[in-house]
């Protein structure tokens, strides 16, 4: 993607003149989600379809001596379908191909599918997979990853490691000797579930001949198509993957979304029938994957005056029983493991380690709020041996304009970062509040904290990373546009069309958002790595600009001026300066028809990627960078430990915001989950069993829970390769929070946490020196 | 969104009557559907379902109801819980019910919830079930064959067992009103503030003399015993108490950790479980006794 985006379209539709872009627009789906019209993948089930019914591994690890299916199934009209029945290639691994879709002589966690049943309704698929007799052996099982690592046990044949990285830069022996302080802890982050309202669900539709259509809750239609067709062993154009709207992703339905797809297809498959899979609430919380615990040991210095001199970091990834994305948030976590900062010497080792549990998932933040949260505990901890505010201490240290990052890389433009941080502390009233930090009224503890993120955009970090659009313009004038992007409830959908009507001078309500659809568009990538606007979008704006200029030349030919002087504006088409003279975007459309001109041109972008060297791992893993800072208020009630957070003021440089109000909502709705991760998400095993039943024991914040949420502190510093100067706002604002609310704990009880959660019951025996 | 349900039939009789014909007729192969805040979360869960007669008892409106009568409060078991934090009569009388309410679920499941549907629920938790301890109430149970009455201290047999015979339906729940002096709390702690499980939840019921001395007291805790928990042992050593030696009382109330037999679970460990029955107990009676007209620095509840 060599096309500075952002200058052609500043030039072309000149700047003073945007009538959606960074205006407030009212998100597409808001009315049909609100009346309930709008359609989710169960939405599209029907009784003549074969519901499918998993049987998980009871065991965390044990080899597969034999499966036997009793004669009862038979008598229920049930199929009951193991490995031996894929007609294709068992391997859904989504990096390391580790992984097989129905285990075959071994399991290496709770929750891997060893056996499916499908059968005409729901009763009798159940008590088929009842029928299933299972003979394992058992082995022994690892749920710590530090024992991982030195255990004679082997969960893969080739041990326990699934990856590494490393980042080298500068010398940071050297950097230690020259500092005047330095800091080193031990910190861990916890498993978190993604909690989304919809369940894992797929449908299978086989058509004739040999064609499947699967409708589903995935995050990544064209890996899942792929991996449908590798397990079945047809072609891609055999597949084709419908998403329609999906309630919550987070991530989790993007490491999920190919196995999802995978089970009914093979069903269908063999049934030529319909089948449908929806994970029960208990089977969700259970078996999907999750964001996996880090185990980080964390070393940074600075110098007399408070600059940042080194940081030593190695850290242990528990993927679980696959390498899942595992690898690649591990790789995300290296290059952002300085943090927002300028770091002359860095050293960082990261490694995914394979467990006998619940696999890895991708996770809003992906790596980095666990890698971060030690990162700002330890900037908290410097400041303070240096006697230095902070935030200041954060300003002193933050990347700017020709600064170069962990790996390296030159940020050359788009580093808002610095200005973000004052400002945030500005509109908190950040010093006058921090004076107050420990104090105690009515037995409560009173605190606040700063933290900051990055996050690169893109998935540059670990492969290319390209994306498709298709814009139709209909002889009515109205827009029919596609992508391959889903809607996940973070308003993506409305941000490309408000990139379709500002490029082509269209009411917005004319452009028309379609389902994705695998068959309609180019492999447009995931749905994740805050991708969707900045890639996405921008391949929505490569259509739309190709169209325009048709439309601009057509027009001047009609209006008899030159192309210069031809202005779009909602939808009417008129030649500056010259007030009557006009022609409705309608008339043109048409005339596009009439004249055998084409009216429909599909977009496709690549992100600009420099290789991180795999010895050193200096280079530039992402085009560009998105930075978050938030300030958090918290309250701990020193009889029960109980941490209320009284406010949070997030800040965000995320380039040129397309919708504040969508991007308000990520905001708020990543200072909710970093809060989750922060303080009470937690998953308890027993023998590698997650010990949930549901949501009611999962701590994810309620409605009651909510802190003040302010307004928020927004830095545009445009990325000048993509459309309108936009990058990801998606997932940065996740490691700010987090990182900000702990901080804020440690503030309050002048304790120095190093694990999350933060439970109630750890302030409580840690307050009581326990 | 659509969802997988198990295969039932579905019944919905008229009146209490036709009710317990079918309770009988299915002898322990049916449930009951009240609120259906509780039963469809099963529902949807187990796929399979061993109970294959659902009864929907919604349209039983003799169930609903809130009556005074000769000092004594009575409440159909069909009373949604919305019903009870608006009830006029509830407020004056036994205001601890719609305290409860105002705590309870979110405002989607008060409005469906039934406190017959709560009780027979028998959550170690359950919340009505520690407040109506506290107001010594009674379960009156009814089949084809017989009617009950059973003390709520002896109604919960275990964590979601509850003492309801085969072919038995939960019809009301009464207790004498308590005295005009008297005052009463509601306090719990949950994980999160809505819509999950408590950690722990009190409720306490006091009368003051003049003197400030603690005439009459009933504690009960939940969450952290398999079932709630009635503490009279605890009140019984605090009687007689004047309030003025808070000390004291709070050394009584220190106990209340020995007493309980919580268990771990995702959401919080059997000894802060444990920890934090005193200090809700506390915290209950604090309230109760701030409420009474004890007011000081200690007093006021959480």
């Amino acid at each position: 993607m060599t096309v500075e985006y952002a200058t052609v379209l500043d030039r072309m539709l000149r700047y003073e003149k945007y009538v959606y872009v960074g205006k407030e627009v009212r998100r597409l789906d808001s009315l049909e989600k609100v009346i309930g019209s709008a359609k989710y993948t169960m939405d599209f089930y029907t009784e003549d379809v074969y519901p499918l019914r998993v049987l998980f591994s009871s065991k965390p690890h044990a080899l597969i001596r034999s499966i036997r299916v009793a004669g009862e199934a038979e008598k229920l009209k049930a199929l009951v379908l193991t490995s031996k029945d894929i007609p294709g290639e068992n391997q859904v691994g989504y990096y390391v191909p580790d992984q097989p879709l129905i285990a075959t002589n071994k399991v290496r966690y709770v929750g891997e599918p060893v056996a499916l049943a499908v059968a005409p309704d729901i009763d009798r698929a159940s008590a088929a997979v009842q029928y299933v007799e299972v003979d394992y052996e058992p082995l022994p099982s690892i749920t710590d990853p530090e024992e991982s690592v030195k255990s004679s046990v082997k969960i893969h044949e080739n041990g326990n490691i699934a990856g590494s990285v490393k980042v080298r830069k500068g010398n940071v022996e050297q950097g230690f000797a020259d500092a005047h302080v330095v800091v080193e802890n031990k910190y861990r982050t916890g498993h978190q579930d993604h909690a989304y309202i919809e369940p894992e669900a797929a449908i299978c539709i086989p058509e004739y001949p040999n064609k499947y259509l699967v409708i589903a809750t995935t995050q990544n239609p064209f890996r899942s198509r792929d991996v449908v067709a590798r397990i079945l062993g047809v072609s891609h154009s055999q597949v084709r993957i419908v998403a329609p709207f999906i309630g919550g992703g987070f991530g989790g339905k993007d490491t999920m979304g190919p196995i999802l797809c995978a089970l009914p297809a093979l069903a269908a498959h063999k049934l030529r029938k319909p089948v449908a899979l929806c994970f029960t609430r208990e089977e969700s919380v259970k078996y999907h994957f999750k964001r996996p615990p880090f185990t980080i040991r964390y070393k940074s210095a600075a110098d007399r005056r408070g600059r940042l001199t080194a940081v030593e970091v190695e850290y242990l990834v528990d993927t679980g029983g696959y390498a899942t994305q595992g690898v690649a948030l591990m790789r995300r976590a290296a290059f952002h493991g300085t943090g927002p900062y300028e770091v002359p010497n860095v050293k960082i080792d990261g490694f995914a380690v394979y467990t006998n549990k619940v696999p890895a998932a991708a996770f809003n933040g992906f790596g980095n709020p666990e890698i971060l949260f030690a990162a700002e505990r330890q900037m908290d901890l410097l400041a303070e041996e240096l006697d230095i505010d902070p935030l200041d201490f954060r300003v002193m240290n933050a990347l700017v304009r020709g600064s170069r990052t962990g790996t390296n890389q030159l940020l050359d433009h788009s580093v808002g970062v610095k200005e973000l941080i004052v400002r945030v502390g500005e509109a908190s009233n950040w010093y006058v509040k921090r004076s107050r930090g420990g104090r105690t009224a009515d037995g409560k503890l009173y605190g606040i904290g700063v933290g900051c993120g990055w996050h690169g955009c893109g998935t540059t970090g670990v492969k290319q990373d390209w994306a498709g659009a298709a814009v139709i313009i209909n002889p009515d004038g109205s827009i029919t546009y596609r992508t391959g992007i889903v809607e996940i409830g973070q308003g993506t959908h409305t941000g490309h069309a408000t990139i379709v009507a500002e490029i082509l001078g269209v009411p917005l309500e004319k452009v028309h958002v379609e389902t994705v659809d695998t068959s309609a568009v180019p492999d447009s990538g995931e749905t994740h790595a805050q991708r969707g606007v900045m890639i996405g979008g921008t391949a929505a704006a490569d259509a739309a600009i190709k169209l325009r200029n048709r439309i601009v030349k057509l027009a001047a030919e009609l209006l008899e001026c030159s192309e210069e002087d031809v202005e779009i504006e909602q939808g009417n088409i008129h030649v500056r300066g010259v007030p009557g003279k006009s022609i409705t975007f309608k008339d043109v459309a048409k005339e596009l028809y009439m004249r055998g001109i084409s009216p429909a041109e599909f977009g496709f972008i690549k992100a600009r990627r420099g290789v991180p060297d795999p010895e050193t791992g200096q280079g530039d893993p992402y085009a560009a960078y998105s930075f978050a800072c938030c300030v958090a208020e918290v309250e701990v009630d020193v009889e029960t430990g109980r941490v209320k957070v009284l406010n949070v003021v997030p800040g965000l440089e995320a380039g040129t915001i397309i919708n504040r109000e969508l991007v308000k909502g990520q905001l708020y709705g990543c200072a909710l989950m970093g809060q989750g991760f922060a303080l009470s998400e937690k998953v308890v095993f027993k023998n590698g069993v997650v010990k949930l039943r549901g949501l009611g024991d999962y701590l994810i914040p309620g409605s009651k829970d909510f802190p003040e949420l302010g307004e928020p502190v927004y830095v545009e510093d445009p990325y000048r390769f993509s459309a309108f100067g936009a990058k990801g706002a998606g997932e940065v604002a996740l490691s700010a929070t987090s990182a900000a609310i702990a901080n804020a704990v440690c503030n309050a009880t002048g304790l120095k946490f190093t694990d999350l959660p933060i439970t109630y019951e750890k302030v409580y025996f840690s307050i009581r020196g326990g | 969104m659509k969802t997988l349900m198990p295969y039932f039939e579905y019944v919905r009789p008229s009146n209490l009557e036709e009710a317990l014909n079918i309770l009988e007729k299915h002898d322990g192969s049916a449930e009951v559907l009240a609120g259906g805040t509780d039963l469809l979360v099963k529902l949807k869960d187990k796929l399979s379902y061993d109970k294959k007669t659902i009864i929907d008892i919604n349209r039983l409106r003799e169930l609903d109801y809130v009556r005074k009568a000769d000092g004594v409060l009575a409440v159909g078991a069909l009373t949604r819980i919305e019903t009870l934090s608006r009830s006029k009569l509830v407020r004056e009388t036994a205001p601890l019910l719609a305290e409860v309410a105002y705590e309870f679920g979110t405002w989607q499941i008060r409005n469906t919830a039934t406190l017959g549907g709560n009780l027979a629920n028998a959550s170690n938790a359950n919340d009505y079930g520690v407040a109506l301890m506290v107001l010594d109430a009674k379960i009156k149970l009814k089949s084809v064959r017989q009617e009950r009455e059973v003390s709520v201290d002896k109604f919960f047999l275990a964590n979601h067992k509850a003492d309801i015979r085969t072919g038995e339906l939960l019809v009301e729940i009464s207790f004498p009103v308590p005295s005009q002096d008297c005052r009463t709390a509601f306090v719990k702690m949950e994980g999160r503030e809505s819509s999950s499980y408590p950690v722990v939840n009190s409720a306490a019921l006091t009368r003051l003399s003049p003197s400030l001395t603690i005439e009459e007291v009933r504690i009960a805790v939940g969450g952290v015993s398999p079932t709630p928990l009635r503490l009279r042992s605890v009140e019984e050593r605090l009687r007689g108490l004047s309030v003025a030696e808070w000390e004291e009382i709070e050394s009584v109330l220190r106990d209340v950790r020995n007493l309980v037999n919580p268990s771990s679970s995702n959401v919080a460990s059997k000894v802060y479980r444990a920890e934090m029955s005193y200090v809700y107990v506390k915290r209950a009676l604090q309230a109760a006794l701030s409420r009474a007209g004890f007011y000081s620095s200690i007093a006021g509840g959480g």
